[in-house]
């Protein structure tokens, strides 16, 4: 009788040590769960930054190669400045290991070199104008963020070949300021409804300044497309 | 005699690459070119051009507009140029002469003037309905194909499936319906029954026969230049030379 009673105790015993045992394990199991959570969420807001940012279309590379095709037999050296700017072009939408926000200079130099090459594919219909307020060249901004803001002028607004687009840049109070506009056909009245390009900018700015920023699409007068951008940014 | 050419393309330098290639080839005068839709529709119709080289994409518009435009007034020979390797793949092998994919260079250009060369020799326009029929149908946005066909007979009216339908061929005021070893006769032009079937699934081999693409077996050469096909179910068919650019690019490579 008594070792049954012995037995019943080292039972209780048994199963209070089991009881700690496996409640540990959980709350070591959900605390590396938390950690590895959160090391998840930053890696997929970083993947979800590299997939929204613009990448190059290769109708884009191909005509421009087109172009290219045609200019050298015309001259030489107009054709060989086209293979320097598609390399500029190239080498910024492959260098995806770079940080999310690069100098404003580079971001220029991109859209130098892009708007160089839709000048030459649409030769005497197209004019652009880049108006950059003086030092703001080191200031951080997010990178290919204009790519998609200009080829959406030029695909929506001036999707003709003709016309002239805009580009300013400017410090407003603590933020940066992008104003694209365009003088095609325009977006017309009533509410605008970003294209693919454009929610992506709109979903990055989310990522990178939680609703710190700002981004607005109007009609401009008298005619055309009017694209404001703004995000915080250190001077 | 020389063929005259119009040139799409919304891209001055496109434009001028197509021009600078054609320049040396005396056969060829281009009369015109344009960058847009609704110009290219209209000069097309006013000029009555032999062959267009055709971009598809033409700013916010599409190439295919300008067929559509055209179709039933002029029927020039149709090159597409275009960037766009995804409308390639889809419409290969259901395209007008031929698709040359930007950036190309002289050889690959001289051999779809080669192309051209040749139809203009075979000068019978009769498979252009049929290009056209394709090139509309690879199109987004059509209409779905016929899913079953409506037969009458004397004493009532059925369905015949699509999808058991082997081959379709002309026979005097009426069309014969091949489906399972039964032929089913249905009183409408045969250009008309065509054109409600997947050109995917079914191809023109001759002017009076369509063929279901799985339902070809072998492809032998004749000495004329045609072909003869061979049926799963061992019946022999004439393909017709002219038709035999229009067959599917991965049957065609086999030839």
């Amino acid at each position: 009788m008594r070792s049954f009673y012995e037995l019943q105790k080292d039972l209780i015993t048994y199963a209070v040590i089991l009881v700690a045992i496996f409640a540990f394990r959980q709350f070591r199991v959900r605390r590396s769960g938390e950690v590895h959570a959160a090391q998840l969420a930053a890696e997929l807001s970083q993947a979800r930054l590299r997939h929204l940012t613009a990448q190059i279309e290769p109708h884009f590379l191909f005509n421009a190669l087109n172009a290219i095709s045609n200019r050298m037999h015309e001259d030489v050296d107009a054709a060989d400045r086209m293979i320097s700017d598609l390399s500029g072009l190239l080498r910024a939408a492959y260098d995806s290991d770079s940080q999310a926000l690069v100098p404003l200079a580079s971001e220029l130099q991109w859209l130098r070199g892009y708007t160089a090459m839709m000048s030459e594919r649409f030769r005497g219909q197209l004019s652009f104008q880049l108006n950059v307020q003086p030092g703001l060249e080191a200031v951080a901004v997010p990178r290919l963020l204009l790519q998609p803001l200009v080829e959406n002028a030029l695909r929506h607004g001036l999707a003709d070949g003709r016309g002239s687009l805009c580009v300013d840049v400017e410090r407003h109070g603590s933020q940066l300021r992008y104003v694209v506009s365009d003088d095609g056909v325009g977006i017309g009245a009533g509410p605008v409804k970003p294209g693919t390009g454009l929610s992506n900018v709109e979903r990055r700015l989310q990522l990178l300044f939680p609703g710190a920023h700002g981004f607005d699409l109007r009609p401009r007068q008298p005619r055309g497309t009017l694209a404001t951008l703004s995000f915080p940014a250190a001077f | 005699m020389s063929h005259t050419v119009f040139i799409v393309d919304d891209e001055p330098p496109a434009r001028a690459k197509l021009a600078r290639l054609l320049a040396p080839l005396p056969e060829f005068a281009v009369v015109g070119e344009a960058d847009s839709v609704d110009g290219a529709a209209a000069q097309i119709l006013a000029l009555k051009p032999d062959v267009v080289y055709l971009d598809i994409q033409l700013g916010a518009r599409n190439g295919f507009e300008i067929i559509e435009a055209i179709r039933g007034i002029h029927s020039p020979y149709i090159v597409f140029t275009t960037a766009y390797s995804q409308y390639a793949v889809r419409a290969f092998g259901v395209q007008a002469l031929d698709y040359l994919l930007k950036p190309f260079d002289r050889e690959r250009f001289l051999r779809s003037v080669q192309r051209v060369r040749e139809a203009m020799a075979d000068a019978d326009h009769g498979d252009l309905e049929e290009r056209i029929r394709r090139v509309l149908a690879s199109m987004p946005g059509q209409a779905a194909a016929a899913k079953q066909i409506l037969v009458r007979d004397k004493t009532h009216a059925y369905f015949v499936a699509v999808d058991s339908i082997e081959r379709i061929c002309a026979a005097g005021n009426y069309v014969e319906i091949h489906s399972g070893g039964k032929v089913h006769l249905v009183r409408e032009p045969l250009s008309k029954l065509i054109a409600q079937l997947d050109p995917g699934e079914f191809i023109r081999v001759h002017r009076s026969h369509a063929v279901r693409v799985s339902f070809i077996a072998e492809l032998h050469p004749m000495f004329s230049g045609d072909y003869e096909l061979v049926l799963r179910n061992g019946e022999r068919l004439a393909l017709s030379r002219r038709y035999k650019a229009l067959l599917p690019a991965a049957i065609r490579q086999r030839l």
